[in-house]
């Protein structure tokens, strides 16, 4: 307990010089009613700046002099007063505050209030649970802790950027984020990666998971009406850590496990099963079987017919190799990747002054080859009384991500999670000598595809990011119940961006060489005023009113440049490229403007009601402001007379809440009809760019009811709700005729209107309460109904998988359906029109799409979790599941196929190879394998074999835990040590075991060749002292 | 005091923050045409757009050549697979592409005609050739159209013919297709305004540049939609215009003139390219050769079966070869060449006077034979192959002859398309082989994208798809 002597030497050095006569030295112990040692109260000497704290003990030890008054203060705990008298001994007893028992929840622009005067319903994931998660974007912890919140995974990349989709998806063309405010401030949001072909990057990861206290979810209309035009998907409001008073305290937490990849995916076959299931296509195209051409007489000419026949050399170059067989899933994954944090913070503060500071480190490294994130980041919030009227309140949040990205989604030919389901087996990434095998030795048996071990070793894709983000609050109370706020936040973002091709072999073979680089500068400041004032009428009638002004600028600086033709293969910077440089710059700007009027009301804590008023101007539409509004409705029937004594229940609140918000998640300057220029002659040539809009903001209408319950004490609590959003004037690309439009082809206007309805339910039980044991289990679960009720025919999509179209899902799966094999010839089959007849065909052309009546969105989610607590030890557990959605298996034509000439620039699958169609009478899965064969080759084109149920549940959170006896550290100086083991994602089930990728995808439903999801084991140690 | 100080400052703060909500336009304009400058900028565009890769920049040329007998997709990059299996859907992008950006070539010009001269500002010239170019861009984009998309070959059809877009609105244009004799008239209509106008921009600094179109080139287009439709005595009044104007390539210099970066003496009109702007690896030469993308084969045995003359210039190594010694793969070597640094800087030569003669002996065939003759041997001399004699003179020899000038160049499928031919079996032993696709096969048609069909509800598609 060094620390405490040095501080206390401190203290009385201090004293010391301001002090004069009849001082004397007081102490004693705090304790609360039960007798147990409170740590960290404030006392302080009322009038003076002169305080302390209990340490472990609850012991104290303070100067003052006779007559004055000790106020002793703890939070949620009711404050003490004593007046100093001869004693030198003063033991004091708090007592748990009622009133503060009570929940506090924040609202939007950082109100506070509690549950019983709040109609909305917002549900809080603590610091404890977001801390422990094992993701470095603390978005991924809320998977499963939140009805109707679902996160989709978009790449396993550590910090790649989540699909954040609460309550369903409510819009087509314009945004599905949610709005992210940050103590108050809504800030920039979203993947800021350069370019779609790489990993995401996702702004909310700059934040450090330890400096957040919590996360608030407002779902419902009451609650994010207020944030108008932005509020239409959500908000996800994220509260950093303050300061506490006290002595200083210090927690430092590190962690470090191996990460890998959640689920295995679908299993390549290996080069023998390549080299039959070749030869097999060659003899049922070319051989003297029951197909064949006759070119073949015997199965033993197949590999010369090759040869001399064909010019196609791979069967002989694989053999005279030595029939290499290359795993290239092994290849391309960090299995066991490792991941380590450190977060240290300090806290420290008196009666008028408080600070909180943090420095965080954490590395991890990516599950696909070559990738990796780390990030440094600080923090320190600062508050102070300026005066008795006047608090300041600074916060500074800075922090560093280095992320090395792959190239993700699509077919690029050094995309490692495309490397290895198209790469042969055939294909050897190593020479005899160990060194790479690359250029066109590699690449003209491969597919024409790069040896990825040496360009994601080679090559560089790095994302470094820099983001500030900056909060001054200066607060007055003008009035004991009226309060002038005003707030300036800075949002400052810089991401560096370089991507370097080496000149040996993959994507810059051909140029010697690329290097592409850019800086991206983005900076918004929001400045927010606002004016709270609450009294209370005929001792029942309480109002708060607030108003709030806000204005918000964003812009942004964009350069890059481009050369080519290097030198060497280690210097990768433009100085040394010597061909073809370019170079560009652009700027955007947006801004936008809000007054917000909040009225609360309630009688004697019963009757409620919320009302909101906002009107917003945004700088993207032509008619740039609107209006927007919400009304919520609540009865605490607890504080009726017939509920107040009652024993079983202590909580019922019923409430209602309708509201309108709005979604301007489009494209800036598209009010406009403009003309971009590209270059004709090296002269400036004027590319058509859109013919403007008149189109406003989207509106969302939201409508929901719900019923709160607490019982036994509020041993057992719950939440009953359903909820309505109705989406009208949908902001849509609307697509023109191809004749006669600009490359685009499509004008933004507001059209169409769509459902998501769904209840939510949630219930979480204190099932065993002992000294010793504990146990608590809690389970949410939610559910999703979508569909588009007004879409004109003109702003229709439908394409060879999906829909959207009036009277159906959003994104409905729409395709031809697969009938099966045709035992007899080993062709599939499609039934022409399912809803008329069973007749099938082999000619895909004739077959009909179909409607399929689900789509991507899970038509349930939810999550169980419980905790045992067990003395010192604990247990906890969450198991995520959601369903009632279809997945569509991308990629399959390249992966999955019987075409011969595929499996020869690619691979095949080995449920493709196991489940082909030999002979007749085979119950096969899978085509015939042939050359050319259109019909074979239609196989894999778009149809219902593809579609899969998405059903799934997945062990999202296993942990377990030790909490040292404080007693039993005490002499190490600690104050509290905790130890525990978490392991994420551990197990998954999936219902449609054809499904072999991972069914957690992005929201559009469709496998990807992205890095998947992962799963982890976390060791985690927390000290505190 | 001090507070009020505080509060004053925290009042000024918040005031200075309030400002306008109109964004700042960076990055484009809105539409406008203040002078012959900014007219050159709106036809440059339509340029631009016709180079893309997605229309004349490389999948246009690859759509007529092959559907036929002179290359095949060995689907090495996936791509050209289905169009070389004329197995087409009308989802595929590259049947969305061409129909796309061919569109939209077209929208530049329509602003170009909607706008009111007499408020523009700038060289009379200047303004009535740029005006000439617009409508010459119109007619050459929609009959590029038509000939993808259009029914005039099939047997099913019912004479259907495309879309002829007239204007550019921010409406749904439902334009339904017109049938292939109205749409003649259209092109026939547009090509004579074009003529029109450039005959009154004769002065302008553009009326000699081969970056563009010109009057010439305006005139070669006309045979080359007179000969695609057989109206032979539109092409010889057209192609007599240019005779003497421009010269055939000597056969020494042929390697060259494909290879150099300026237009040669034979060229008419190119679409430029450079080395800091061209399509890169979306071109036609990664495309025709390497083994990165390089799906677009010759068929092993083309040499023979286009009946090359051994030293015929067109079939020499330098022109269809082997990129190694050890490749098997016989490639395009000598049109659009530019690999390495220089990769797709080639440009893209549109109308070479080459095709002029061959549409000027196919125009005179039945009325001047000689004529015929004199045209016929003025190639082949240039090319080192054996010289025609007036027996020889036969519509299947230039047909022949044809697919030996132009090869690689897009006019195979479209020359046999138009004389009824069949398209023949050459290989079936390759990859993506479309087989014999006898004449009037619905497959000689492409499908109407999906996506136009979906948002243009008077189009109606095309037989079997």
């Amino acid at each position: 307990m060094k620390k405490h002597n040095f501080l206390a030497i401190l203290m009385m050095v201090l004293l010391a010089q301001i002090g004069f006569a009849q001082q004397k030295t007081v102490t004693g112990t705090v304790s609360d009613d039960g007798g147990i040692p409170l740590l960290g109260v404030t006392i302080i000497v009322k009038g003076s700046s002169t305080g302390t704290s209990t340490d472990f003990d609850g012991n104290y030890s303070i100067t003052v002099d006779e007559g004055e008054t000790l106020l002793f203060s703890y939070v949620g705990y009711n404050d003490v007063e004593k007046v100093v008298g001869s004693e030198n001994e003063i033991n004091v007893t708090l007592v748990e505050d009622a009133e503060t028992l009570e929940e506090v929840v924040v609202t939007a622009f950082g109100r506070t209030m509690t549950r019983n005067e709040s109609t909305s319903s917002v549900v809080t994931v603590t610091a404890e649970e977001i801390s422990k998660s094992p993701f470095v974007d603390a978005q991924q912890a809320l998977q499963g802790k939140v009805s109707g919140l679902v996160v989709n995974t978009t790449s396993g990349v550590p910090g790649a950027a989540p699909e954040i989709r609460i309550r369903g998806m409510n819009s087509i063309n314009a945004s599905n984020a949610p709005l992210y405010v940050v103590d108050g401030v809504p800030v920039n949001s979203g993947n800021v990666a350069d370019n779609e072909d790489i990993t995401s990057i996702d702004l909310m990861a700059m934040i450090g998971t330890s400096n957040i206290e919590s996360i608030s979810v407002l779902k419902d209309a009451a609650a994010v009406a207020p944030y108008g035009a932005d509020g239409a998907n959500g908000v996800i409001l994220i509260t950093t850590k303050s300061g506490l008073s006290g002595d200083a305290k210090y927690s430092l937490n590190f962690s470090t496990g191996v990460i890998n990849h959640a689920k295995s995916s679908l299993k390549m076959v290996n080069a023998e099963q390549r080299y039959e299931a070749i030869r097999e296509a060659a003899w049922n195209t070319w051989g003297s079987g029951q197909f064949g051409s006759g070119a073949i007489s015997s199965r033993d000419g197949i590999d010369d017919f090759f040869l001399d026949q064909l010019g196609v050399d791979d069967i002989e170059v694989w053999k005279q190799n030595g029939r290499p067989d290359i795993n290239w899933n092994d290849e391309v994954t960090n299995k066991d990747a490792i991941t380590t944090g450190v977060d240290f913070s300090v806290t420290q503060g008196n009666e008028r002054s408080k600070f909180y500071a943090s420095l965080g480190y954490n590395k991890t490294e990516g599950t696909a080859l070559g990738s990796g994130f780390n990030r440094w980041n600080g923090s320190i919030k600062y508050d102070t009384d300026l005066n008795d009227k006047l608090n300041l309140n600074i916060s500074a949040n800075v922090s560093n991500v280095e992320q090395n990205a792959v190239l993700e989604e699509a077919a690029y030919f050094s995309n490692p999670n495309l490397a290895k389901y198209f790469l042969s087996p055939w294909a050897n990434p190593y020479n005899d000598d160990g060194s790479y095998n690359i250029g066109s030795s590699f690449s003209a048996y491969s597919g024409g595809l790069h040896n990825v071990l040496y360009t994601t070793k080679e090559n560089i894709t790095n994302n470094d990011i820099t983001r500030a983000i900056q909060n001054t609050t200066l607060s007055y109370d003008i009035l004991d119940n009226l309060s002038f706020r005003t707030t300036l936040g800075l949002d400052y973002t810089i991401r560096y961006f370089k991507e370097y091709r080496n000149p040996f072999h993959g994507d810059g073979e051909d140029e010697n060489g690329t290097d592409y680089e850019n800086s991206l500068r983005m900076y918004s400041y929001t400045s927010q005023n606002a004016l709270d004032y609450n009294f209370t009428l005929n001792d029942d009638h309480n109002f708060r009113i607030t108003a709030v002004q806000e204005f918000s600028k964003y812009k942004d600086n964009y350069l890059w440049g481009y050369g080519e033709n290097f030198p060497n293969g280690f210097m990768n910077n433009m100085s040394a490229s010597a061909a073809n440089w370019e170079a560009s710059s652009s700027f955007n700007d947006q801004m936008k403007m809000r007054y917000v009027g909040l009225v609360n009301y309630n009688f004697a804590e019963r009757y409620l009601v919320d009302a909101s008023y906002s009107y917003q101007g945004d700088s993207r539409f032509s008619n740039k402001f609107d209006s927007f509004y919400s009304i919520g409705l609540g009865w605490n029937l607890h504080e009726e007379d017939f509920l107040i004594d009652n024993d079983v229940i202590n909580t019922l609140r019923l409430k209602a809440g309708y509201g309108i918000t709005g979604n301007a998640g489009i494209g800036r300057n598209r009010y406009q009809q403009l003309v971009g220029y590209n270059a004709y002659r090296d002269q400036p040539a004027a590319i058509l760019q859109g013919y403007g809009t008149e189109a406003e903001w989207e509106k969302s209408q939201r409508f929901d009811v719900g019923l709160n319950f607490g019982l036994f004490h509020n041993r057992l609590v719950g939440a009953l709700g359903f909820y309505s959003n109705k989406t009208t004037d949908m902001l849509f690309d609307v697509p023109l005729p191809l004749s006669a439009t600009y490359i685009g082809g499509s004008v933004l206007r507001n059209a169409g209107e769509m459902t998501n309805r769904g209840i939510e339910f949630e219930i979480a039980g204190d099932i065993i309460q002992t000294p010793d044991f504990n146990w608590n289990a809690g389970i949410n679960f939610s559910t999703l109904a979508n569909k588009v009720t007004s879409m004109p025919e003109n702003s229709e999509t439908i394409t060879s998988t999906y829909v959207v179209q009036k009277g159906h899902k959003v994104y409905e799966w729409y395709m031809k359906e697969w009938a099966g094999i045709n035992p007899d010839n080993g062709l599939p089959l499609w039934y022409i029109n399912s809803s008329e007849s069973d007749a099938t065909t082999s000619n895909y052309a004739e077959a009909e799409e179909q409607y399929m009546g689900t789509n991507p969105l899970p038509k349930y989610s939810g999550a169980f979790s419980t905790r045992f607590d067990y003395k010192n030890f604990f247990l906890e557990g969450t198991l995520y599941f959601a369903g009632g959605h279809q997945v569509y298996e991308d990629w399959a034509r390249y992966t999955q196929s019987t075409d011969g000439n595929v499996i020869l620039g690619m691979n095949t699958s080995q449920a493709a190879f196991d489940g082909a169609w030999r002979e007749p009478g085979d119950n096969a899965t899978y085509p015939r394998f042939d050359f050319g064969s259109n019909e074979v080759s239609n196989a894999y084109q778009a149809s219902s074999r593809w579609l899969y149920d998405g059903d799934f549940m997945r062990l999202r959170d296993i942990a377990i835990g030790y909490t040292f006896d404080p007693e039993l550290i005490e002499r190490t100086g600690l104050d509290g040590l905790s130890i525990s083991v978490r392991g994420s994602n551990l197990l998954t089930w999936v219902k449609d075991s054809d499904l072999e990728w991972d069914p957690e995808v992005r929201t559009n439903g469709f496998t990807n060749l992205t890095t998947p999801p992962t799963k982890s084991i976390l060791l985690n140690v927390n000290l505190n002292f | 005091m001090r507070k009020y100080i505080i509060i004053g400052l925290a009042l000024v703060m918040g005031s200075l923050t309030s400002c306008s909500l109109d964004p700042t336009l960076a990055d484009s304009h809105e539409i406008d045409m203040e002078d012959d400058v900014s007219m050159r900028q709106f036809i440059d565009g339509a340029y631009n757009t016709m180079a893309r890769s997605e229309y004349m920049g490389r999948n246009y040329i690859i759509a007529g050549e092959i559907r036929a007998d002179n290359v095949y997709s060995n689907g090495n990059s996936g791509r050209f697979t289905l169009m070389s299996a004329m197995n087409l859907q009308s989802t595929d992008g590259d049947v969305t592409d061409i129909f796309r950006y061919a569109y939209a070539t077209i929208s530049n010009p329509n602003v170009v005609i909607a706008t009111d001269l007499s408020t523009v500002e700038g060289s009379e010239a200047n303004k009535a050739h740029i005006l000439g170019e617009a409508y010459a861009i119109r007619a050459m984009a929609h009959f590029d159209l038509l000939r993808l998309y259009g029914q005039q070959y099939i047997d099913n059809g019912s004479n259907l013919g495309i879309t002829y877009a007239k204007e550019y609105k921010a409406e749904d244009l439902q334009i339904p297709r017109s049938s292939v004799e109205d749409n003649k008239i259209d092109i026939y209509a547009d090509i004579e305004k074009a003529i029109d106008y450039m005959l009154q921009g004769e002065s302008s600094e553009w009326a000699n540049n081969k970056t563009n179109f010109t009057l010439d080139a305006v005139l070669a287009l006309k045979t080359r939609v007179g000969t695609y439709f057989k109206e032979y005595d539109i092409v010889e009044d057209a192609a007599s215009q240019l005779e003497g104007k421009y010269e055939i390539t000597p056969a020494n210099k042929l390697v060259e003139y494909w290879s150099d970066s300026n237009p040669g003496a034979a060229s008419i009109f190119e679409l430029a390219q450079s080395t800091t702007d061209n399509a890169g690896i979306n071109g036609l030469a990664y495309i025709y050769r390497g083994d990165s993308y390089g799906d677009v084969q010759a068929f092993n045995n083309l040499i023979e079966d286009a009946e090359f003359d051994s030293d015929d210039v067109r079939a020499s190594e330098d022109m269809i070869g082997y990129e190694s010694e050890d490749s098997n793969k016989l490639r395009n070597l000598g049109k659009y060449p530019s690999g390495g640094d220089r990769l797709g800087s080639d440009n893209i030569k549109l109308f070479r006077y080459e095709e002029v003669v061959l549409n000027y002996a196919e125009a005179v065939l039945e009325t001047n034979p000689n004529k015929a003759l004199e045209l016929l041997n003025d190639l082949a001399e240039n090319r080192n192959a054996s010289e025609y004699d007036a027996s020889d003179v036969t519509l299947e020899n230039i047909i022949k002859e044809r697919r030996k000038e132009l090869m690689f160049e897009g006019f195979r499928f479209h020359d046999l398309a138009r004389h009824g031919l069949d398209i023949p079996e050459v290989d079936p032993n390759t990859s993506n082989n479309h087989g014999l696709v006898p004449a009037g096969d619905n497959r000689f048609a492409f499908p109407i994208p999906r996506r136009e069909i979906n948002t243009n509800k008077s189009v109606e598609q095309n037989p079997g798809y």
